[in-house]
């Protein structure tokens, strides 16, 4: 299972290059995007809230990722069955456990069953779960629209051009590359302990628990001896985290594309907070 | 310009800060000199002090790696003791055994430009070295691969194309093809030729093997517990046999043998031969340029190795048997495709193919640890699918390449109760069982001492005892001489030998082909996946086109032997052997 996972986690981040307007727009703007879809489906999601708009969020996501030559149907079917896990959970758990007062005396509030005083699924319920669902589909969509397009070579350099300092970026981007690293510590323990005759599923809990330890410490040790000479290769590369200039192979132009799109999405979101606020989008379908 | 010192080391001594005594000297009165454009190749047994010297050129001693120093180490003139790390970074560029903690990036492209980027060179320098440093090592157009997902070739190409890029003045190779195949292994020593022959940089080379690098190296550098024991022409070093025992270093068979020859007065050669061309020819001159009798009576007759030991009794039902074994990763990349194999009780069987042929997935499916996508691998009568780790345990013990990644207790003694307490033993039979394990290895008496603070060759034997304890009926080694030099390993080897022939199942996988040669009786030969040989050492190291598609290199004693059949090699089983067959037809000068 945590080979499994740390696997996912590997292929996740794995940039897929393409010849596409989206593996052309600054990695600032998509960043932008990021966020955007983020903040504002948060607003667009309430049990009185129409759930169409965040459907036509994630639609309008999957249009640009489909469009942008991003591989969305190829981690569907790899990565389908966790997506499928984690949006269910959430559906079912949003369907009966959002209430309230203000829901449940609704009149125009349906309530197909409850179990007093704690689950209630009603039609306010199932309206939020499908807004909740879509908000984390898009979510999952945006992020993929990311690291799929962008070389994170060319988000760290972003990020230090919006003032985030370089030993910063350079953590963000070496902690990927930690994902492969610790997968192949955790192979070499593992291989080496069961090939001892350790079993990690079986026995009682708490032998289960002890025999994760005995892989754990070792493969601390492990990791922190790789740490140790990848920080002396690093340094002896002329590679630290002192402050001077330094250039780029490949500098992703800013465009006014660019400039336009970080625009609309600012002025965007920046509408929406201060409307949430002046209460213009306190819309109840009810 | 040749004659000026690039690299100058005055009377440098070296104590490591967690050295176990003052006297415990890494480097000690170190006095080198490295012209420019030489190439000096760093001899010496494990812990002599090679890498030392080496980290020490590069100002990683003392500036990243503390101890206590005295003396001066100068590169291009300035002291690296009162030069910063990252001006050293642009002066001297190291690459490293291990591939894998030299890269950081997540594309070969952008590992390349790192420290370029770092040193604020324009954008178009950086892409001008870049595709200069890819080029030249092989690894145009895997500008966008990760470097996380290459052969380990490929990896340790990507670590010498970012020093390379870097153009330093001096560059250190530290054991720089340790964990690779023969042909891997000399593409990587091809582009290192390649860069002295254009760039005449200077070079220090640590290296136990001497065949592949022995023809370009200008000047040879021997240690001895830290200490310079000889400085000179490699063909001078060559000559003398004894101290290169002393060093550990594998000496090429052809110039052991011309030695072995011109000690006996039988043929005289002006200066050390250093490849098999070179040996052979007063031997063909002194001979009338062709052998006078049948070949196989000329050298030894043997068909295979005398080692066999099937044991009859359970010879008809194998103790490992691979059927119709077929196995994808998950994204559906083949690793193994339609293996079948029987390994029989007492057999020693050599697992041979470049990196990525498949060797070590094969490994861990007799380990139980991979399970086939398609067929079933039997262990001693057993699915692996059906049969619990603790009963794999018992059966099959596997020896890492790297001690290291085996051994992780505080003492020796921890170390081989692990499986056994695993497996659910009393004490009484642990205790017992300890005893024998550490009889067997030769460290009896070293229950309590700490694994970390052996050398690497007890650390082999503690791995070894620590799998002989749950007395395993075969023994599963993964790369036994990586890393290693002649002297560390020659006990181990025997080791195994030895307890093959008291009636373990030997499975060897190596990229070594002299021992394959030597120790096993058996050769399976593997390539992208696919089991394309399987037989005696002496039918598949003679067989050009099995080592062709293997992508494999001939043992050294069979390039011998065909140099001195006008390219057509003949069997013969050991260099004693050889020198004997020789010898019979020589008449002492």
């Amino acid at each position: 299972m945590l080979f499994h996972l740390l696997g996912m986690a590997e292929a996740m981040i794995a940039y897929e290059p393409a010849d596409s307007y989206l593996h052309r727009i600054h990695p600032l703007t998509k960043l932008a995007l990021m966020l955007f879809v983020i903040i504002a489906g948060m607003y667009i999601s309430g049990p009185t809230f129409p759930w169409g708009l965040n459907m036509g969020l994630f639609i309008l996501l999957v249009i640009i990722a489909l469009t942008g030559k991003i591989p969305l149907g190829k981690e569907l079917r790899d990565r389908g069955g966790y997506i499928f896990a984690i949006v269910s959970i959430l559906f079912v758990g949003n369907l009966i456990f959002s209430r309230g007062v203000e829901v449940l005396n609704n009149p125009n509030v349906r309530v197909y069953f409850k179990i007093e005083p704690i689950i209630y699924a009603t039609s306010a319920g199932l309206n939020f779960a499908i807004s909740k669902t879509l908000l984390i589909l898009s979510s999952i969509v945006v992020v993929i629209i990311l690291l799929k397009s962008t070389r994170l070579a060319d988000l760290s350099h972003a990020l230090i051009k919006i003032g985030v300092p370089y030993s910063i970026a350079t953590i963000i981007t070496t902690s990927f590359r930690c994902v492969p690293m610790v997968i192949d510590g955790l192979l070499i323990v593992y291989n080496a302990e069961r090939a001892r005759g350790l079993e990690l599923d079986k026995g009682t809990r708490r032998e289960r628990i002890r025999q994760w330890q005995l892989l754990m410490t070792p493969l601390l040790i492990v990791l922190l001896k790789w740490v140790d000479q990848m920080t002396i290769v690093f340094q002896s590369r002329g590679l630290d985290f002192s402050a001077r200039s330094r250039t780029r192979l490949r500098e992703v132009p800013f465009r006014a594309f660019d400039g336009v799109v970080i625009s609309v999405l600012l002025v965007s979101l920046i509408s929406f907070i201060v409307a949430n606020q002046l209460g213009y989008i306190d819309v109840n379908i009810y | 310009m040749d004659n000026q010192p690039v690299i100058e080391i005055d009377n440098f001594s070296f104590r490591y800060k967690e050295a176990a005594s003052p006297e415990s000297l890494a480097l000690r009165d170190v006095n080198v000199k490295v012209n420019e454009g030489e190439i000096a190749l760093i001899l010496g047994r494990s812990g002599c002090g090679k890498s030392t010297l080496g980290l020490a050129v590069s100002g990683i001693v003392p500036h990243l790696i503390e101890g206590e120093w005295a003396g001066d180490v100068k590169v291009c003139g300035s002291s690296t003791l009162s030069t910063s790390m990252y001006e050293m970074s642009k002066r001297v560029g190291v690459v490293f055994q291990d591939p894998e903690v030299q890269l950081f990036a997540l594309t070969v492209e952008d590992e390349v430009a790192m420290s370029l980027e770092s040193y604020g060179l324009p954008t178009q320098e950086i892409r001008e070295r870049v595709d200069w440093a890819l080029s030249v090592c092989g690894l145009s157009g895997m500008e966008m691969r990760a470097p996380a997902k290459l052969s380990g070739g490929q990896k340790q190409r990507v670590a010498i194309a970012a020093v390379l890029a870097r153009d330093p003045d001096v560059l250190v190779f530290d054991e720089p093809t340790g964990n690779l195949d023969p042909v891997s292994t000399r593409s990587v020593y091809q582009v290192i030729k390649h860069i002295c022959a254009e760039k005449k940089r200077t070079v220090i080379l640590v290296e136990h093997d001497l065949a592949p690098v022995i023809d370009f190296v200008s000047k040879v550098i021997v240690l001895e517990e830290g200490q310079v024991i000889f400085e000179g022409e490699p063909r001078s070093v060559l000559s003398q046999l004894e101290l290169m025992n002393k060093t550990g270093a594998k000496v090429p068979v052809a110039t052991h043998l011309g030695l072995v020859l011109e000690n006996k007065n039988l043929i005289s050669y002006p200066q050390p031969p250093l490849s098999p061309e070179e040996t052979a020819a007063p031997i063909l001159v002194a001979i009338n340029q062709s052998w006078p009798t049948d070949k196989r009576e000329l050298f030894g007759k043997s068909e295979s190795n005398n080692n066999s030991s099937r044991i009859d009794g359970d010879s008809i039902k194998p103790i490992i048997s691979f059927q119709s074994v077929t196995y994808r990763y998950p994204k559906g990349q083949v690793a193994l495709e339609n293996i079948n194999l029987d390994i029989f009780r007492g057999e020693f069987v050599g697992i041979v193919g470049m990196n990525g042929a498949g060797k070590t997935t094969m490994a861990l499916h007799v380990m139980g640890i991979l399970t086939p996508t398609e067929g079933k691998v039997i262990v001693n009568g057993k699915d692996t699918r059906e049969m619990s780790v603790a009963e794999l345990a018992r059966t099959v013990g596997l020896i890492f390449q790297n001690p290291n990644h085996q051994l992780f207790k505080d003492n020796v003694e921890k170390e081989l109760r692990f499986g056994p307490d695993n497996l659910g033993w009393d004490e009484d039979r642990i205790l017992k069982s300890m005893d024998r394990a550490l009889g067997l290895v030769g460290l009896a008496g070293t229950e309590k001492m700490d694994p970390e603070g052996l050398s690497t060759g007890q650390k082999k034997r503690v791995a070894i005892a620590s799998t002989l304890i749950m007395d395993p009926k075969v023994l599963l080694l993964d790369e036994p001489t990586t890393g290693q030099d002649q002297r560390t390993l020659q006990p181990i080897l025997e080791l195994v030998s030895r307890l093959h022939s008291e009636g373990l199942t030997v499975l060897m996988i190596t990229h070594d082909m002299e021992v394959a040669m030597k120790f096993a009786d058996r050769i399976v030969v593997l390539a992208n996946g696919r089991m394309i040989a399987d037989g005696p050492p002496s039918q598949i190291f003679l067989r050009d086109e099995v080592l062709r598609e293997a992508e494999l290199i001939r043992p050294e004693l069979l390039q011998m032997t065909a140099a001195l059949n006008h390219g057509e090699p003949w069997w013969v089983s050991s260099i004693e052997d050889l020198e004997r067959c020789i010898s019979s037809f020589l008449v002492p000068a």
